[in-house]
């Protein structure tokens, strides 16, 4: 019935669009299909070489310095990770110095050092 | 009066200007002999001929004996032969413009060099660097000859100044201690400046002989009170290198007057000979 109403360029029209959706459904399947089988595929190969890690060496920093023969001045005294701007404490546990130098007459002069 | 030379800021006290000149030009001078950076500089000259014996002029002989007695009186931990090292660990090229490494570098020679009258001789493989010792050195002839009473060349300062108080500064620039000096000389030797890094790990430029690889230290910086310059380098680095056990040392050594230490933790620490504010 169809058939005689439409002209046969309009059904050959009509049968290679859907031959056409029929292709790109089928491929988009495959494509979809294929996604996960290459996931799976990953598991597959032969695991690389076993590579062997060194342990890294961790040294222990030691929380004060060995206590000098004539004892040690704690000036300031932070023991957390990171430093600490402000002063703690300060105190002379043992000062062998003596008492201190006569005062100097005029202001002092200062320098910085911090290392180069 | 301030200015650079020998790759970091110098300060000089001086009464007139025809002094500062003269201390400027001072610098300027023994750079030129001193630097490892310079191909035309003594040193260079001196590297280049490792292997055999080298003449070298009076102020390099004076340099290098200062030096041998300095790696001596700090059993062989402050090394000037250490230069390979250093330019092993990438310090190869002026700080300003050193890159990061993505490798650990092949283990370095030993060191090993001495000096035979006037002339010096490096094993093959040998590289001096004469780092520190240089710049205290100079601090040192300049106060000596009269140009300046105070001489600060990156951290190490040469006084004649009898109320000369050095501000020793903590990483971040605050004052960790107010240092007493007046007539002699304070040096700080640090880890926590001149840094980069080596496959992926923080680096510095003190080098421990014993190891040649950068000192493994609870000491972020040490700073230390001699009679010279140069002294007080030495001494600084030698209790930076030896670490927990650098203030106990320092207080067996005569000839270092006072020593103190920025601990890790931030803590400050001293022998009992500080004499600070």
């Amino acid at each position: 019935m169809a058939a005689k109403r439409l002209p046969v360029p309009r059904i050959a029209g009509i049968v290679a669009w859907t031959a056409a959706s029929v292709a790109w459904g089928t491929a988009l399947v495959a494509t979809a299909n294929a996604a996960p089988e290459a996931e799976d595929g990953a598991e597959g190969p032969a695991p690389d070489p076993v590579v062997i890690v060194e342990p890294q060496e961790r040294i222990v920093l030691a929380p004060v310095p060995t206590m000098p023969e004539s004892g040690l001045v704690v000036l300031r005294y932070t023991p957390s990770e990171k430093s600490e701007a402000q002063v703690v404490v300060r105190r002379v546990v043992v000062s062998s110095s003596g008492g201190g130098s006569a005062s100097p007459a005029k202001a002092p002069t200062k320098v910085k050092s911090s290392g180069s | 009066m301030t200015f650079t030379a020998m790759g970091t800021t110098v300060i000089v006290h001086a009464s007139d200007d025809r002094a500062i000149e003269e201390s400027r030009v001072t610098f300027e001078r023994f750079e030129q002999q001193f630097s490892r950076f310079r191909p035309s500089s003594e040193l260079s000259r001196i590297n280049r001929a490792a292997g055999r014996a080298t003449s070298v002029s009076d102020n390099m002989h004076r340099v290098l004996s200062t030096a041998d007695d300095l790696r001596a009186r700090t059993d062989g931990l402050v090394d000037i032969g250490v230069g390979t090292a250093v330019h092993q660990w990438g310090y190869n090229k002026t700080y300003s413009a050193m890159t990061d490494l993505d490798d650990f570098p092949q283990s370095a020679a030993e060191a090993r060099w001495s000096l035979d009258g006037q002339a010096v001789r490096l094993t093959t493989g040998t590289c001096l660097d004469l780092g520190g010792i240089a710049k205290g050195w100079t601090c040192d002839r300049v106060v000596e000859a009269g140009y300046a009473t105070v001489a600060s060349a990156g951290g190490d300062v040469r006084s004649v100044d009898p109320t000369l108080v050095v501000e020793v500064l903590d990483e971040d620039g605050t004052i960790a201690a107010e240092v007493h000096v007046g007539v002699g000389a304070l040096a700080t030797s640090s880890r926590s400046k001149r840094q980069w890094k080596v496959g992926g790990e923080p680096a510095h430029h003190i080098i421990d002989p014993r190891t040649l690889r950068p000192a493994v230290t609870p000491v972020l910086s040490a700073s230390v009170v001699a009679d010279t310059a140069a002294d007080a380098e030495a001494g600084a680095k030698a209790v930076l290198i030896r670490g927990v056990d650098g203030l106990k040392w320092a207080d067996s050594q005569p000839w270092i007057r006072q020593a103190i230490v920025l601990w890790h933790d931030g803590s400050v620490f001293g022998n009992a000979r500080a004499r600070v504010a």
